[in-house]
């Protein structure tokens, strides 16, 4: 039963990075239609910057998370303006390997200018970890699981209660009449990619002080984050929390209970199962349109 | 106000719109008739600028604008109503129209929002309900309303009686009056030939994409061309 709830915990702390990878996926896409598959590199290299500023420049790491958020939030919204959207008259699949090029490139550039080491950044709570019955919990492991449900809760509110979230809906919703009340498309989705890449570097600070980073880490992000946001469904809010949070528990139990080789392999297998069998998601409406 | 000129605009190869002209002046409230298929709609959104334009320009108060973008157009005070009620379905009604103002940076919108559920008191009556769940008639007056948040100089409509029982047809006539007598000019395209031309000053008929006559509403009403193409006369 130790195992159980261990497995448990592990889960619930990974499954929270998927899901606020899920969370900038479906944000973009609802958007946009783009699947952004950079969104793995926004988690990279809000480790990655924070942990070299602080390992090799000696920078704290309240400035030092800051400068990271920051630098991938330009890094986001960016790469849409220049890559992007001088393209979206081109059809979805080209936008979609735009951005998986544009991972690449920050891959790329991330092991050219930071190194290929991996980076650590060091605990920033104490006590480290503590025990409840058995099972040992890492107190940083609940500071990734509360800041992910503080940065999913932030952007829920931020969407439906604030005048430029319900702008956002706008341009999902309808895209030619938000264009037609005066909303600049362009300026919203870059918005988009601006928060979602902010939610990546945000889950990667909190979360390399457990997992530690690398220039490489963000294609499997993208991946489990991508697997996690079709099982919950891209159309509703608690969609990719949950997603993220069962691809999560998927892992660990496959993990523990089966074999720790084919950590990476269940996530795909539960993506398989979902296209096959509900391409709607657990919480997705079948996509209707009034006439 | 607004001048067409020369516009030519269509969908890949096949050509929408021929070589249009046409022009609103201020204050004015102009219709324009035409059959299925004619490029009413092509015209009214390569005017609002979701539709490219092949050739020709259009001004706004003797300014080109043909090269802006849809939303620098409704920041210049020119704002179409789709066809076929293209509001924002998961938001509220409030929302939706609160969204129309989107463009004015003030933020005011309240005395705004009163006068739009002046024209459309149902619309006070569920400002808390999803838009997407009002009928046809209700969410084409929300269209309007959404419209007049942005405080428009010149108003496009796009066949706004489509579907409507004539009871709501009348009452969207009727504000379009009010409208227009609070200084917005107004260009409309309308189905309903016989009840709109009764209300503006001057219409032209498109037909294959070019403009085949033009004159008063009364003009029109009486042309025997007018009459036997539209009013089944």
């Amino acid at each position: 039963m130790t195992t159980f709830f261990q497995l448990v915990v592990s889960g619930i702390t990974v499954g929270s990075i998927y899901a606020l990878v899920a969370i900038g996926f479906t944000l973009v896409y609802r958007a946009s239609g783009i699947f952004n598959f950079a969104q793995g590199e926004y988690v990279m290299l809000g480790g990655m910057i924070t942990g070299i500023l602080m390992t090799t420049c000696g920078v704290g790491f309240v400035p030092a998370s800051l400068v990271a958020i920051l630098v991938t939030v330009a890094i986001g919204a960016i790469s849409y303006l220049l890559a992007i959207r001088p393209a979206r008259s081109a059809a979805q699949v080209h936008l979609l390997i735009i951005t998986i090029g544009i991972s690449v490139l920050l891959r790329g550039l991330t092991s050219a200018l930071l190194g290929k080491d991996f980076v650590r950044i060091p605990t920033f709570v104490s006590p480290e970890t503590f025990n409840i019955g058995g099972v040992v919990i890492q107190s940083q492991a609940l500071l990734v699981i509360a800041g992910a449900m503080a940065m999913a809760s932030l952007l829920w509110l931020f969407l439906t209660r604030s005048f430029v979230g319900k702008g956002i809906t706008a341009v999902s919703a309808n895209l030619m009449a938000a264009k037609l009340v005066g909303i600049n498309p362009a300026a919203i989705v870059a918005l988009c990619f601006g928060i979602s890449a902010c939610i990546g570097a945000v889950g990667g600070l909190v979360a390399t002080p457990i997992t530690m980073t690398s220039y490489d880490a963000g294609t499997m992000l993208a991946i489990k984050g991508f697997s996690a946001a079709m099982l919950g469904g891209i159309s509703s809010a608690a969609g990719p929390l949950v997603g993220g949070l069962l691809i999560g528990l998927f892992e660990a139990f496959g993990a523990g209970y089966v074999s720790s080789t084919y950590k990476d392999a269940f996530a795909l297998l539960i993506l398989l199962g979902v296209l096959a069998f509900r391409p709607q998601g657990l919480f997705g409406n079948r996509s209707t349109q009034r006439v | 106000m607004l001048k067409v000129d020369q516009l030519a605009s269509g969908y890949g190869r096949i050509k929408a719109l021929h070589q249009v002209s046409l022009e609103v002046k201020r204050g004015e409230i102009v219709a324009l008739v035409g059959a299925n298929g004619a490029g009413k709609t092509t015209l009214l959104k390569a005017i609002a600028g979701v539709q490219p334009v092949a050739q020709g320009r259009i001004f706004l108060d003797a300014a080109p604008i043909e090269k802006l973008l849809p939303h620098q157009r409704v920041k210049l005070g020119l704002v179409l109503v789709p066809e076929g009620r293209q509001i924002f379905a998961p938001l509220t009604v409030e929302d939706n129209l609160r969204v129309g103002a989107w463009t004015r940076a003030d933020d005011r919108s309240d005395g705004d929002l009163e006068r739009v559920f002046s024209y459309f008191p149902v619309l006070k009556e569920f400002r808390a309900r999803l838009a997407g769940s009002l009928s046809g008639g209700q969410q084409q007056m929300l269209a309007v309303g959404r419209a007049l948040m942005s405080r428009p100089k010149m108003l496009l409509l796009d066949e706004p009686s489509m579907g409507l029982a004539p009871l709501v047809f009348k009452q969207i006539i009727s504000v379009l009056e009010s409208i227009r007598q609070s200084g917005v000019t107004i260009f409309v395209v309308e189905q309903n030939v016989n009840a709109v031309l009764k209300i503006v000053d001057r219409a032209y008929v498109l037909e294959m994409g070019k403009i085949t006559l033009q004159g008063t509403g009364n003009e029109l009403l009486a042309d025997t061309r007018v009459q036997a193409a539209y009013l089944g006369v």
